[in-house]
């Protein structure tokens, strides 16, 4: 495998400015405007193209200046000049390069053992196609965007100078098994704005909740508040967790993994709500119920509404279920209308409507009114 | 015999030159005038055509059968006019201008002209490069190199110092504005970076004047005469009298008789009122400036010199308001619409290394000028002079180009401002699973979104493995040669499935389609 340095001929710990200066070295031999045989003492002149020579030479320039990553050279290099004999065993490369057809081939076989890309793959349906369909619909290309993860890339040439040789001969199995995980930007999307919601509600609201229940329970004992408050917080911060490793690893559970917190979050939520409502008369799961479909979606409200006799508490928790209900069809569409851009606009509006409507009817709730959410159908 | 001129296909003026005995030479044309105005008229016999200061003169008493400007159209598809039946796509107009320069050339020279370097504007995207090579084939050229403007400007300039230094070219003409940073090291040109702005040249200038005597005019006479395109043309002419007298002297007097029937507008305009009226438009050219030395990673006072090139730069106003920001460092070159020109008979002198001697039927002070110039003017042809030994340009890319991936995300694959010759490779992965084919749409500019940049072509790769989603990989490489032609490939790297696809971006006429065209335009005398 030819190494970016030895295409310029200059060593490995070559600084910046050296690096500029073998470029216009290698300009002046190789540039197609200038290149001439006979002035070089190159191997044999037929199978040498000025073009691919200029090209490797700026490709060397710019991954020694550290603005490129992959190094995949139409030629093999030492010291400085092209060589035609393939003496590297690994690459697929093939050297017989007369035609214009079969230049591109190069790059592949090189590419194989040398790139370590890391790639965050992204990915979209672009009109609802089934997925066993292989017809002429046009699909977009997921997009690598090196260096978001951090990983292999980086490291191979940022440590250029003191390991280019371990890095690049590793054989690419195990580099690429690191490199392979795959973040599908649309996942985080419609996942984004729920888990930033949860993760910036829950430090806040945990406390207020599980302060405002336990002292309820524990007339106002404020030191067991928060310690109900801590609970709650871990309670909602396990699902959470599990729901960003799944969205890491595997981009397709996502929806599933918001499916599991959901139900995971709304089984404590409610666990805690109904243990309120038996003990309490009602009075406090009015205001409580509205925060918990905030937080749980429709599953807290649905415990709620389930356990409760009727009365304000019963009511309020029927309202918080009809819009808990309203918000999951609502989400449902914005995530399909992502896939034509537009959700992703709607989304934000669907969260900032669900916060406002979710603390006003808490405050009504607190004032002993029953607030019913508008545009929302009674299903309950 | 090679014999190649450089062509600076100007938006008000274009000129073409050579290099002669020791330096270049801009060819002088009928009028003894080293312009040539890029103004194409049609008579009413369809074989009538008019270039240059004849069509200038034409236009006068037909201003509907005129063409001006058309380089802001370059790249365009919908025809500039329609002319006695035939319909003119900007290209082929601007074949004809290039016909005009070629004949002149030719007639200076006594030889045919073959081979041409030609200059465009740095901002031109691959669509408009494109056109613009193909309205040189349709002229008849074998069109060497497309080179940048202020790339040009840099190379006459550099080759005349002969110093290492990083300069700014400021390039500001009479429909385009272009800025380069460029690295002069051991005769190597190097472009860093390279930015301008679409339509802004000189003629913005004159139409903040036209729309003030047109007011003056309404207000005086009460007639609106905005909608006639005789007296428009005459308001025109009028304005850009008057910029080119403010540029030498210190006030003006405008005078058009019998503008509209019963008045004579007359007015005189001092420099100072000229500036304010205009001073909006130097501002936009100057954050350029300062955005193409971000680009190149250089600071203020990293450059050595700031080069004004262009007709614009005559007006006092764009030399004041540059040395404001630059200083002593700002140079006015002496003939500043002529630097280009030279700068791209000086690149087409190195791509051929030999010059032909000029027949005997060429002009005879040419003639004189390479006799003294060269030892030996038996042969047929005579070496590029010393001076210009080892002088070279690297070029860079001036937009960047890359793909459309998911979200319409803009994916670059060579960004702006990369030297060319290149080739790059991206590797992409595919979104859903069993996914079998893609769609690699190839798009040059600048926007994060992709469908808002210019859609240069497309084409599909099939027969991907079925994998699940973001397994498939697929390359792509677009590659970029020394005459600026891209290709793109898109190819499968799965399991030793290689498979590729190769596209040429560009319209490349073939030898027959270009006579055919050429067949159909007016020959141009």
């Amino acid at each position: 495998m030819t190494k970016a340095s030895e295409v310029l001929g200059v060593g490995p710990d070559v600084s910046e400015h050296n690096v500029k200066v073998a470029f216009r070295e290698q300009v002046r031999k190789y540039h197609p405007d200038v290149f001439d045989f006979e002035d070089l003492d190159l191997p044999s002149s037929e199978e040498l193209d000025a073009q691919e020579l200029f090209i490797d030479v700026e490709k060397a320039r710019s991954v020694l200046l550290g603005s490129e990553t992959t190094a995949s050279f139409n030629y093999n290099w030492q010291n400085g000049k092209p060589t035609i004999n393939n003496t590297d065993k690994n690459s697929e490369t093939d050297e017989e390069k007369t035609t214009a057809e079969d230049k591109h081939d190069h790059n592949i076989g090189n590419n194989r053992s040398s790139t370590a890309h890391s790639e965050n793959s992204s990915g979209e349906e672009n009109k609802g196609r089934e997925k066993e369909d292989e017809s002429e619909s046009p699909w977009d290309l997921g997009a690598t965007n090196e260096g978001n993860l951090g990983d292999t890339v980086g490291a191979n040439f940022n440590d250029r100078s003191e390991n280019e040789n371990s890095t690049q001969n590793d054989s690419s199995v195990g580099r690429s098994a690191q490199s392979e995980s795959y973040i599908r930007p649309v996942s985080l999307i419609i996942g984004f704005f729920p888990s930033l919601l949860l993760l910036i509600i829950f430090p806040v609201l945990g406390p207020i909740l599980g302060g405002g229940i336990a002292g309820y329970l524990h007339s106002s004992n404020s030191k067991q508040g928060s310690v109900m408050g801590m609970l709650t917080n871990i309670a909602a911060v396990i699902p959470l967790t599990v729901y960003w490793f799944m969205v890491i690893s595997r981009p397709f559970i996502d929806i599933l993994g918001f499916f599991i917190y959901a139900s995971v979050c709304g089984a404590v939520g409610g666990a805690i709500a109904a243990y309120t409502s038996i003990r309490s008369s009602g009075g406090i799961v009015g205001p409580v119920v509205h925060l918990l479909g905030l937080t749980t979606g429709f599953f807290g409200p649905l415990v709620v509404y389930l356990i409760l006799n009727e009365g304000h508490g019963k009511r309020n928790a029927a309202n918080a279920l009809n819009w808990q209900i309203m918000v999951l069809i609502f989400f449902t569409i914005t995530a399909f209308l992502s896939l034509l851009l537009i959700g992703f606009l709607l989304m934000p509006v669907v969260i900032l409507l669900n916060v406002t409507f979710c603390i006003v009817a808490s405050i009504k709730a607190f004032q002993g009114k029953t607030w019913s959410y508008p545009i929302t159908y009674k299903f309950v | 015999m090679i014999q190649s001129v450089g062509i600076d296909l100007g938006t008000t003026n274009s000129a073409v030159s050579r290099i002669v005995g020791k330096k270049p030479v801009v060819f002088n044309s009928e009028t003894g005038d080293t312009k040539v105005p890029s103004v194409v008229g049609f008579g009413e016999d369809s074989s009538e055509v008019y270039v240059g200061q004849t069509a200038v003169n034409f236009e006068a008493q037909n201003p509907n059968r005129v063409i001006n400007s058309v380089k802001r159209k370059m790249g365009e598809t919908d025809p500039v006019a329609s002319v006695n039946g035939k319909k003119y796509s900007p290209e082929e107009i601007s074949a004809l201008i290039l016909q005009k320069l070629k004949s002149l050339a030719e007639r200076e020279l006594g030889s045919e002209v073959t081979n041409a370097v030609i200059t465009v504007p740095a901002y031109f995207d691959n669509e408009q490069r494109e056109a613009t090579k193909r309205a040189g084939q349709i002229a008849g050229f074998n069109v060497d190199r497309i080179i940048n403007e202020p790339t040009a400007a840099m190379l006459y300039h550099g080759t005349q110092r002969n110093d290492d230094m990083t300069s700014m070219v400021y390039d500001l003409g009479g429909g385009t504005f272009d800025v380069s940073v460029v690295s002069v090291i051991d005769r190597m040109f190097e472009v860093i970076a390279t930015d301008g702005l679409q339509n802004h040249g000189g003629d913005d200038w004159d139409a903040q004047l036209v729309g003030q005597i047109q007011t003056v005019t309404e207000k005086q006479t009460g007639v609106s005469v905005s909608d006639d395109p005789q007296i428009t043309q005459r308001i025109w002419k009028a304005a850009r009298k008057a910029k080119h007298d403010l540029s030498s002297q210190k006030r003006t007097k405008i005078r058009i008789p019998f503008l509209v029937e019963g008045y004579t507008f007359e007015e005189t305009i001092t420099r100072e009122q000229f500036q304010k009226i205009t001073s909006d438009l130097i501002e936009p050219t100057i954050d350029i400036c300062y955005d193409t030395l971000d680009a190149a990673g250089l600071s203020k006072d990293d450059i050595d010199e700031v080069l004004l090139v262009g007709g614009s730069t005559r007006m006092p106003q764009v030399e004041s308001r540059l040395r404001q920001e630059f200083g002593s460092r700002v140079l006015r070159s002496k003939s500043p619409d002529e630097v280009v020109s030279k700068g791209a008979a000086i690149q087409a002198g190195l791509i051929n290394q030999s010059l032909p001697v000029i027949h005997d039927s060429g002009s005879s002070v040419l003639q004189q000028q390479e006799q003294n110039a060269v030892a030996n003017r038996n042969s047929s042809s005579y070496e590029l002079p010393k001076k210009f030994d080892g002088a070279m340009l690297i070029d860079v890319t001036s937009k960047s180009l890359g793909t459309r991936t998911l979200g319409d995300e803009f994916s670059k694959i060579i960004p702006k401002n990369t030297s060319i010759p290149v080739e790059r490779t991206e590797r992409f992965v595919t979104t859903m699973d069993h996914q079998t084919k893609i769609l690699v749409r190839v798009y040059q500019g600048e926007s994060m979104t992709a469908s808002e940049n210019r859609l240069l072509d497309e084409f599909s790769l099939t027969g991907l493995p079925r994998l699940p989603a973001g397994e498939a990989k697929v390359d792509i490489t677009f590659r970029i040669n020394a005459n600026g032609i891209l290709e793109a490939t898109a190819k499968s790297v799965d399991k030793g499935h290689f498979d590729q696809i190769t596209i040429e971006s560009s319209i490349e006429y073939s030898k027959n389609e270009i006579e055919e065209i050429q067949a159909t335009l007016p020959v141009v005398k």
